[in-house]
């Protein structure tokens, strides 16, 4: 193999404090343990030589696995010093060749390209077409703010696989205001992660109030302050009421929705539902039946039911006002 | 030349459309800005791609090139809402102003400043499009995908367009504008199937959204302008946005434009809420951080475009109708543009069912409206 050499090593000889290659920060060994103690290493982690220390190139899973499992002497192949630019090159197309990135590994190639010196122009065109973004400017440059936010969120970041959207949009948080929405974010899941961040970046700027101030308001603490509440129910709650400030007259709109479906006293096998966000006066009436009793009962419910004076109402939305 | 046009740093010209008359004309006169001959647009268009901000940068930068492609097409509208079968003109692209909504910024991968210099081609296909659509009223206008006059000074297209429109008479030919440069349209003699619009807004959405837009009060004097030349106008509200205090600013719009133009000589109105593809509020969220306009509330339609939600926004066209109805009555033809037939009816008291019957309502001539209903 070009500029490679195969050997074995002593593992202790290589420093694992040095990760100027590594892409992945959050990674797990778990699954590498079994195939390891049942087939032992069979792909070699690349490693170089910098400052007579060896670190690693690529495979720092397979090399923690090995520790883990106290192997000591593993096969490696060992790259002939070149840049850190070029080295770099292994591990990106290793990695592309087996799986996609997450967005913030993305942002750690995107990164760690600049700073070994690869020209703006050559990342745009080259890396990012690679990585399957889009190759323009604004985004390489929302990439570097990614890859600078802190690890705690760049931790739920890659475990929950957030799109691009969310993460350049956290970027747009300080500091401070992401620590104060950390413990919300970290009980939701995905979509709710989504929904808040951006209800929450929303409202502070419609209002021009800060994140920190408007988490610090009456609402917001009281639920905070809950105590029999668990953390996860506190930002169920902070997630659903952030909904509801921004969508005000939507949320409204649902709420009477609901009321008035609890008037009509429906059986349970019926469900009115409006069209998707109310955008059609036309409303949908979902019948879940087992068999043709049930439908002819329901049928008589539905005559009933077309009587009541509230019925109207569903056909015209507006007048909920 | 007018203060946007001055703004006009770099031209580029595709070699094969260096000598067209237009780009001789266009160079002539801006004959102080650096010049680059290129041999396609692609070489600059992946330039301004690796730029920061290229859209900002394109504003500043004048492509010269001859359309490949045809200039007439139906416009856009959306889909599931209704339209009006309207047919745009693709004469240019882009516009030197700089508004927070603009749907060009999300909508043309070509971010420059752009001239079609093969105006010849453009007379064979309009010659031809009219020749098929003989049976039918057409109407048809230039400012779609760019501002039918903010290159018109440099171009001085207006005079060539109104000079081969007015002879068609079953076709309604519109200008749509912010702008103030009128001075071709003013030498011109009018003619009735030639409509001169403006899109209108309010002065708080002008400052803050319309970046390089004239004052409002100034489009309706222009307006007022080339109504006392004789030629008919129009306006479009479009997009109405919601601000704290939008009622006010409308109604006060809505009063100046009817202290200044008389109803009669209004060929249609059209209103049109906030609306966009998701992708452009990221984008205007970061070319407009001071902008306030994408945190309304907004719902995903059935087009799937963001727009505000139903109630809002019949309340919002409501203010509207009622104030300008307080002016014109029935008068004044007005139209939605992508709206739902829900809206329709319940705001103007009309349910079409369809785009050509949209049309049938606003293309209509006065002198053939009074002749044939």
């Amino acid at each position: 193999m070009r500029n490679m050499r195969f050997t074995q090593i002593d593992i202790h000889k290589i420093d694992t404090a040095d990760k100027r290659f590594q892409i992945s920060p959050f990674y797990s060994i778990g699954p590498l343990i079994p195939s390891l103690k049942e087939t032992g290493l069979l792909n070699p982690p690349v490693i170089t030589k910098r400052e007579n220390r060896y670190i690693i190139v690529s495979g720092w899973k397979r090399l923690a696995a090995c520790q883990k499992l106290s192997i000591s002497l593993i096969p490696v192949f060992v790259m002939q010093e070149q840049s850190d630019r070029e080295i770099f090159k292994i591990p990106i197309f290793e990695n592309l060749s087996i799986r996609d990135y997450t967005q913030i590994e993305k942002a750690v190639v995107i990164r760690k390209l600049y700073d070994f010196g690869e020209s703006p122009e050559n990342i745009i065109k080259k890396y990012m077409t690679l990585l399957k973004v889009p190759p323009h400017y604004d985004v390489m440059d929302a990439y570097m703010k990614i890859d600078k936010l802190n690890k705690k969120i760049k931790e739920i970041a890659h475990e929950k696989k957030w799109s691009f959207g969310t993460l350049e949009l956290i970027t747009e948080f300080t500091e401070n205001e992401i620590q104060a929405l950390y413990p919300f974010l970290k009980e939701l899941s995905l979509n709710k992660q989504k929904q808040l961040v951006e209800n929450i970046f929303e409202i502070s700027k419609k209002r021009d109030v800060s994140v920190k101030n408007l988490l610090s308001s009456r609402e917001y603490l009281k639920i905070q302050n809950q105590e029999n509440l668990s953390s996860v129910q506190k930002a169920e709650k902070i997630h659903l009421l952030l909904r509801k400030k921004r969508n005000p007259t939507l949320s409204a709109w649902r709420e009477s929705l609901v009321k008035l479906n609890d008037s009509l006293d429906l059986p349970e096998e019926m469900t009115i539902m409006p069209s998707k966000f109310f955008e059609e006066d036309m409303i949908s009436i979902k019948l879940d039946l087992k068999n043709r009793d049930e439908l002819k009962k329901n049928i008589d419910k539905l005559k009933e039911l077309s009587k009541k004076e509230e019925i109207s109402l569903l056909f015209d939305p507006l007048s909920y006002d | 030349m007018t203060e946007s046009n001055n703004q006009i740093k770099k031209i580029f010209v595709e070699k094969n459309s260096l000598t067209y008359p237009l780009s001789q004309k266009v160079l002539k006169k801006l004959k102080e800005v650096p010049v680059e001959i290129i041999d396609c647009e692609d070489e600059v268009l992946e330039k301004y791609s690796m730029l920061k901000d290229p859209i900002g940068k394109g504003k500043k930068t004048l492509l010269l090139k001859s359309l490949k492609g045809n200039f007439i097409k139906p416009c856009p509208c959306t889909p599931h809402y209704i339209g009006c079968n309207y047919y745009i003109i693709n004469t240019d692209l882009n516009c030197p102003m700089d508004c927070s909504y603009c749907i060009l910024q999300h909508y043309l991968d070509n971010p420059l400043l752009t001239i079609h210099v093969n105006t010849h081609d453009l007379w064979e296909e309009l010659d031809k499009f009219l020749h098929c659509h003989r049976q039918r009223f057409i109407r048809i206008g230039t400012g779609e995908l760019g501002d039918s006059l903010a290159l018109d000074p440099i171009t001085e297209r207006s005079k060539e367009l109104i000079s081969y429109f007015r002879k068609k008479t079953r076709v309604n030919f519109e200008f749509k504008t912010k702008t103030l440069n009128i001075d071709n349209v003013m030498s011109e003699e009018p003619a009735e199937n030639i409509i001169m619009a403006w899109s209108l807004n309010t002065e708080y959405i002008a400052e803050k959204e319309e970046k390089g837009a004239p004052r409002v009060k100034d489009r309706i004097e222009a307006a007022f302008q080339v109504q006392e030349k004789g030629y008919r106008v129009a306006f479009h509200f479009d997009p109405l946005i919601l601000y704290p205090g939008w009622e006010q600013g409308y109604g006060a719009v809505i009063d100046r434009l009817f202290s200044r133009i008389n109803p009669s000589r209004i060929a249609w109105m059209s209103l049109g809420s906030l609306r966009f593809p998701k992708p452009l509020k990221t984008l205007i969220r970061k070319r407009f951080p001071e902008s306030k306009i994408i945190y309304e509330e907004m719902i995903r339609g059935i087009d799937n475009k963001l727009r505000y939600f139903k109630p809002l926004r019949i309340k919002l066209y409501q203010e509207a109708v009622n104030t300008i109805r307080s002016y014109s009555k029935e008068r004044v033809p007005l139209y939605f543009c992508m709206e739902s037939k829900e809206v329709w009816q319940k705001v103007l008291d009309k349910e079409p069912g369809s785009k050509e019957e949209v049309e049938a309502f606003l293309s209509l001539l006065p002198s053939y409206k009074a002749a044939n209903i």
